[in-house]
């Protein structure tokens, strides 16, 4: 009890260095949500698109398992061969490309995705206009219209072909590319791909596993993959691209953390030494003072989470707002690790002045 | 008697060019509820015997015996038990724990107390302290920030209090005050009381006046704590 006291009064009574040590924690806290936010956001998002096309199988070529990693090319007469599996109940193909073209004179890259005649391939939601474009029309992403400044009834040149923004969709957005939605017939005439598609996409009449049994025994040249798995391979560009960054970040920032309590804590430690000294000679024992620099260090700490997380949504609100493509998504999950790490940031930190608090000669107090 | 020193030797930085014998064979003994001063010039040593007596400094030779226990030889864990318990301090410059409160600094020092609050408050309102328990040491004067520290060495109901100067940064008044609480608590505590200082008005409160130099005890003489004693103050 006597080391809580004498930890929270010494914490208190400097105010303006509880609010410096706390803005610090605060400002790790923040930077550490809204790497998880975004991650999770990204993850959450990467799916969304792919995950409202309405097909049970991804028919790809071999070896071709996402849209990212691999390129998939087959020939469109397959479609018919596909077609006559008694296990298949409709097929569509899919075709789609990331293009980059100039607007407004600088470059702008948009993943051109065909909607084909089966209107299997949807956006994920419409926020605004058309869900279907006709010839010569476009459905763009909300995160690139806000990013160009690009509304219903404007018009894009892509490759010389005009189309006219018919309907502004959400959930297409993976920030290196969003998903924009055209006619089939004109992503044809644009990538000049006629005896091509990408992918074929499957509508079972019977169970799906036993349908991309049956479908790879009879195409065992082919790469039959189920929805669920297609999604978790295009998810996992996340996972292999960012993960080892956003660890490096964290990282870092969990040391910015430790830093800056670490720091306040240790200049506490050296301007109180002389308060240790009567401590110890009063009787404090090393793990008692010890535990003042933890505590002083825990409640730090815990007001500088709590400070971050009630910026990180408000910046990131103000992110989302100005950027439109600013992907946070934070739930209890994310929460619970941010206050696991900021529990490892005090501990840490509470370590740094543990030597000089050990090493304080208790007859020091003897000297006036 | 509760405290004994037998040919108690300390030598800071030995077998070197900067070796300095601080305490040299003092033989010393105390009885309960007795009062020693221990007058000697700066640097004669007495800050380090009383170190070594309040068990926060080794002897480099020779024996403190403390209520049965051979300081010397205590380990640092016991130490600071037998330091909780049973010794008392009240330093020159009052060290009080700036961001805590008159209460607070007293309270945090009841380690063997079942409700250390309550003692301490009861502590400092017989030390005429009752307005300033929720007062920190910066808004005290001298007089009660001593007096503070007066409680906070009392309040584990230790067998001996060791006093470093304990006037030597009061005026006239507060000096008197002080000595005047020291010599209550002696009489009606039968408390072991060692006070090192070069205020000659202390005499008029111990039993014995000790006389060190250069870390040796070169003469011993009777105080006047039995005439001073006669002027009771009520303490608890």
């Amino acid at each position: 009890m006597s080391s809580f006291l004498i930890a929270r009064q010494n914490l208190f009574s400097e105010k303006g260095r509880l609010l410096i040590t706390a803005g610090g924690v605060a400002f790790s806290v923040i930077f550490i949500l809204l790497l998880l936010g975004l991650y999770q956001g990204w993850s959450t998002q990467i799916t969304k698109f792919l995950g409202a096309i309405d097909s049970d199988l991804w028919v790809g070529q071999k070896g071709s398992r996402d849209l990212s990693h691999s390129l998939s090319l087959l020939p469109i007469d397959l479609l018919e061969k596909v077609q006559n599996q008694p296990s298949v109940k409709a097929v569509s193909p899919f075709i789609g490309r990331q293009l980059t073209f100039e607007l407004k004179g600088q470059e702008a890259h948009l993943y051109l995705v065909g909607v084909d005649p089966g209107n299997l391939v949807r956006p994920y939601k419409i926020k605004e206009g058309k869900a279907r474009p006709s010839k010569n029309e476009i459905i763009i992403d909300n995160a690139f219209a806000q990013k160009e400044r690009l509304k219903v009834n404007d018009t894009l040149i892509i490759q010389s072909k005009t189309l006219k923004i018919v309907g502004i969709s959400e959930g297409g957005n993976l920030l290196v590319y969003t998903f924009a939605l055209i006619d089939q017939a004109d992503l044809i005439d644009l990538l000049q791909f006629q005896q091509f598609t990408n992918y074929f996409l499957v509508k079972t009449n019977i169970n799906v596993n036993e349908a991309q049994n049956l479908l790879q025994k009879e195409f065992p040249e082919l790469s039959i993959v189920k929805k669920e798995q297609f999604l978790k391979n295009n998810a996992a560009l996340l996972s292999e691209t960012f993960l080892p960054i956003i660890g490096v970040l964290l990282l870092v920032a969990v040391l910015i953390g430790i830093a800056v309590i670490g720091l306040t804590i240790f200049t506490a430690a050296i301007e109180k030494s002389r308060e240790y000294g009567v401590l110890k000679a009063l009787g404090f024992t090393d793990r008692q003072l010890f535990a003042i620099s933890l505590i002083q260090s825990i409640i730090a700490g815990f007001l500088g989470l709590l400070l971050g997380n009630i910026l990180a949504p408000l910046l990131a609100f103000l992110a989302q707002t100005i950027t439109g493509g600013f992907l946070y998504e934070v739930g209890p999950r994310e929460i619970i690790l941010v206050a696991v790490l900021t529990l490892v940031m005090s501990i840490a930190a509470s370590l740094l002045p543990l030597r000089r608090i050990l090493s304080i000669d208790p007859a020091q107090v003897f000297k006036a | 008697m509760i405290l004994k020193t037998k040919n108690l030797f300390k030598i800071f930085n030995p077998k070197s060019a900067a070796e300095v014998t601080a305490v040299n064979g003092i033989n010393f003994e105390l009885q309960q509820g007795e009062i020693a001063m221990i007058m000697g010039p700066s640097g004669s040593g007495k800050t380090t015997f009383i170190t070594m007596i309040g068990g926060l400094l080794k002897p480099t030779s020779g024996s403190v015996i403390f209520d049965g226990h051979h300081l010397e030889s205590t380990s640092q864990k016991n130490l600071t038990v037998i330091r909780r318990h049973e010794i008392g301090f009240i330093f020159q410059s009052f060290n009080l724990l700036q961001n805590l409160t008159a209460l607070q600094n007293v309270s945090i020092a009841g380690f063997g107390v079942s409700n250390p609050e309550i003692k301490a408050s009861e502590l400092l309102k017989n030390l005429g302290l009752k307005d300033r328990l929720n007062t920190k040491p910066a808004n005290l004067s001298g007089g009660e920030k001593q007096r503070v520290a007066i409680a906070r060495s009392l309040i584990n109901n230790p067998k001996l209090i060791l006093a470093d100067e304990p006037t030597a940064n009061l005026d006239k008044t507060h000096g008197h005050e002080v000595m005047q609480l020291l010599c209550s608590i002696g009489c009606e505590q039968n408390k072991s009381i060692i006070i090192v200082s070069h205020d000659e008005r202390i005499k008029e409160v111990a039993h014995r006046v000790l006389y060190i130099e250069d870390g040796r005890l070169i003469k011993e003489e009777k105080g006047n704590h039995n005439k001073v004693c006669s002027m009771k103050t009520h303490f608890l």
